[in-house]
């Protein structure tokens, strides 16, 4: 990995600031910043683990949303890479997956399996809190360097104030709310992607590329196309029907 | 890594699904294909799943993945 090109990361954060002005989808906004993450430090894979009312990550979103590395993920909320920067308030940077099987016993050789050799995860910090990790995944070991390691410790940044921007335009919630507010509308989009399965004779993952190409095309929000495709028995031109 | 998907998915499916991967996310697709199945709302979909689960002393997790992977579908019970 090299050191950030300035210009693509002021780019980026324009970009951002962009999306944050306007009323955004949370969902599509946080893959934004996953994807991002993911082509600044050249990684193979991004995504972003949010914690629940319990204490507990679940995952959020993702650069690529693959059923095998949404269990990647997933597992996290057990032990990993995210788990440990989640407890401790700190990055976990430059992790070799091939020699982390004591340290993650469940998570490293899922991860190896999956094609991947090195690990970093970053707080999503709120205050004196941290409310999520941002994870990224390389398919080598090559070293993040210092100034990459704060440029990506500052997506993550972004990302929590996307979270609160989002739900803070909804009403007074208190942070529990929002973050549970944030995860329900990731459930929604799993739940319009087995729907969309069942109609399309599909699988999921091709359910949720359906899901956002219609979403695209019609400039509509993903959650919003998610819970209608749940609770409206009427069906969608191009989505639910062909 | 993308060409390799495929591959990939087989590796991890052979390291073996245990409860750390009963992911909320299969069942919440299994939910929504539930849902279609039966013509029901969410909420009776997951209540349906729930009792089918019951019913055929199974875990919630392993019976989603079942719907998920189409290996089960709840459509036959509802005729």
């Amino acid at each position: 990995m090299s050191t950030l090109a300035a210009e693509r990361v002021a780019e980026m954060f324009v970009e951002f600031a962009d999306t944050l002005v306007v009323e955004f989808d949370l969902v599509e906004f946080l893959q934004m910043v996953t994807t991002r993450a993911s082509e600044l430090v050249g990684s193979a894979a991004a995504g972003l683990l949010l914690a629940d009312p319990q204490g507990q990550l679940q995952f959020m979103a993702a650069s690529d949303e693959r059923t095998e590395l949404l269990e990647l993920f997933q597992v996290q909320s057990h032990e990993g890479p995210c788990q440990d920067c989640f407890r401790r308030a700190a990055p976990v940077v430059n992790a070799d997956l091939r020699d982390a099987a004591d340290r993650w016993p469940q998570f490293a050789p899922r991860a190896v399996a999956a094609g991947f050799r090195s690990v970093h995860a970053f707080p999503m910090r709120l205050r004196q809190d941290v409310i999520g990790a941002l994870n990224l995944f390389g398919t080598d070991v090559g070293r993040m360097e210092t100034g990459d390691v704060r440029t990506v410790q500052a997506l993550a940044d972004v990302a929590t104030i996307g979270l609160l921007q989002e739900r803070t335009v909804r009403k007074g919630e208190v942070l529990t709310e929002q973050l549970q507010g944030a995860l329900n509308s990731r459930i929604i989009v799993e739940q319009a992607k087995g729907a969309i399965a069942q109609m399309r004779s599909c699988n999921v993952d091709e359910a949720f590329t359906l899901l956002r190409g219609y979403c695209r095309d019609h400039n509509l929000r993903l959650s919003d196309v998610a819970r209608a495709v749940v609770t409206d028995p009427r069906p969608i031109p191009g989505l639910t029907a062909a | 890594l993308a060409a390799d998907a495929p591959a990939n998915a087989l590796a991890l499916a052979t390291i073996g699904v245990e409860h750390t991967l009963e992911s909320r996310f299969g069942l919440y697709q299994a939910q929504g294909m539930v849902s279609i199945q039966l013509g029901v709302p969410l909420t009776e979909a997951m209540a349906r799943l729930r009792a089918h689960t019951y019913a055929h002393d199974r875990t919630l997790g392993a019976e989603a993945r079942d719907i998920v992977t189409r290996t089960l579908s709840l459509q036959a019970d509802n005729r």
